[in-house]
């Protein structure tokens, strides 16, 4: 996937999706600067005699941004109003639907793909590949693709 | 005509955001229900009649190609119109998912796309 390709799919989608507003591509959000990292795993479906795709996504907010995803998700101008569990929420369907749409970009539209259900991890320590950053005015967000084998 | 209306979909937030958005529609609208999964989906249309079902395909339990695969194997259940909100890209997929009589929109969606899309499977048929 070209880098700038994966930055837009991720402008495009935290536009349309979550109502952030992109300025631009960014460095990966470190670990300090993350509040928040999701992690979906994915394998390729099909019964092809060429090796199966599989490895983990992950999605990492830097501070701020799940509260505000949350918030604009639901249409709601009140942050205070967003608990913990909405904005856990609201970072899992972000990641959900970056996977879906990014995965093609690096593997190809026509694999198709079985993905877990989102949830919370540590800041990954493996190399990531296929990372890529775009900051929004609400924040910093990285997407990054770890393929096993 | 009223529609009654079941969004399913493992997330609350998205949920909430797909009754807004059909709520903006313009279709009449007798009721909404949720369920965040198909086994719960399916239990719910067992009991309650539905217009119209709007789903994702990710979800645990049960995903939404097998809630589609038991909604139209069942003899109650199999004219309900189905629309499916997925992320979704593989052409094969996506066939084979209109090819079971449901409707399609690729997430994430504007809310005039997926108005539009509910308005045309929910117009009323000549």
């Amino acid at each position: 996937m070209q880098y700038s390709e994966g930055v837009a799919a991720i402008g495009g989608i935290a536009e349309g999706l979550c109502y952030l507003t992109p300025v631009g591509p960014a460095s990966l959000v470190t670990l300090s600067q993350a509040e928040m990292t999701i992690m979906i795993s994915y394998e390729e479906m099909g019964t092809g005699s060429e090796p199966r795709k599989r490895g983990t996504a992950y999605l990492i907010l830097s501070h701020g941004l799940p509260t505000t995803l949350g918030a604009n998700m639901l249409g709601c101008s009140d942050q205070s109003r967003v608990t913990l569990e909405l904005a856990i929420d609201a970072s899992n369907e972000l990641a959900n639907v970056l996977t879906g749409n990014l995965l093609p970009l690096v593997y190809g539209k026509e694999r198709e793909f079985q993905l877990s259900t989102p949830r919370m991890s540590p800041y990954p320590s493996s190399q990531m590949l296929d990372a890529c950053s775009l900051t929004t005015e609400e924040g910093v967000l990285s997407w990054a693709n770890v393929e096993n084998g | 005509m009223s529609y009654k209306i079941l969004i399913v979909d493992d997330s609350r937030i998205m949920r909430e955001m797909i009754q807004r958005t059909v709520s903006l529609s313009g279709i009449a609208i007798e009721s909404f229900d949720q369920a965040a999964d198909g086994a719960q989906a399916l239990a719910l249309m067992k009991t309650k009649p539905f217009d119209l079902v709007l789903l994702d395909i990710n979800m645990p339990v049960m995903d939404g190609e097998q809630l589609l695969t038991a909604i139209r194997k069942d003899e109650t259940l199999r004219s309900t119109l189905v629309i499916i909100a997925s992320t979704e890209s593989s052409d094969t997929r996506i066939r084979r998912l209109r090819l079971m009589g449901a409707e399609f929109i690729h997430k994430p969606f504007r809310p005039e796309d997926l108005a539009s899309v509910v308005a045309r499977v929910a117009a009323p048929k000549a």
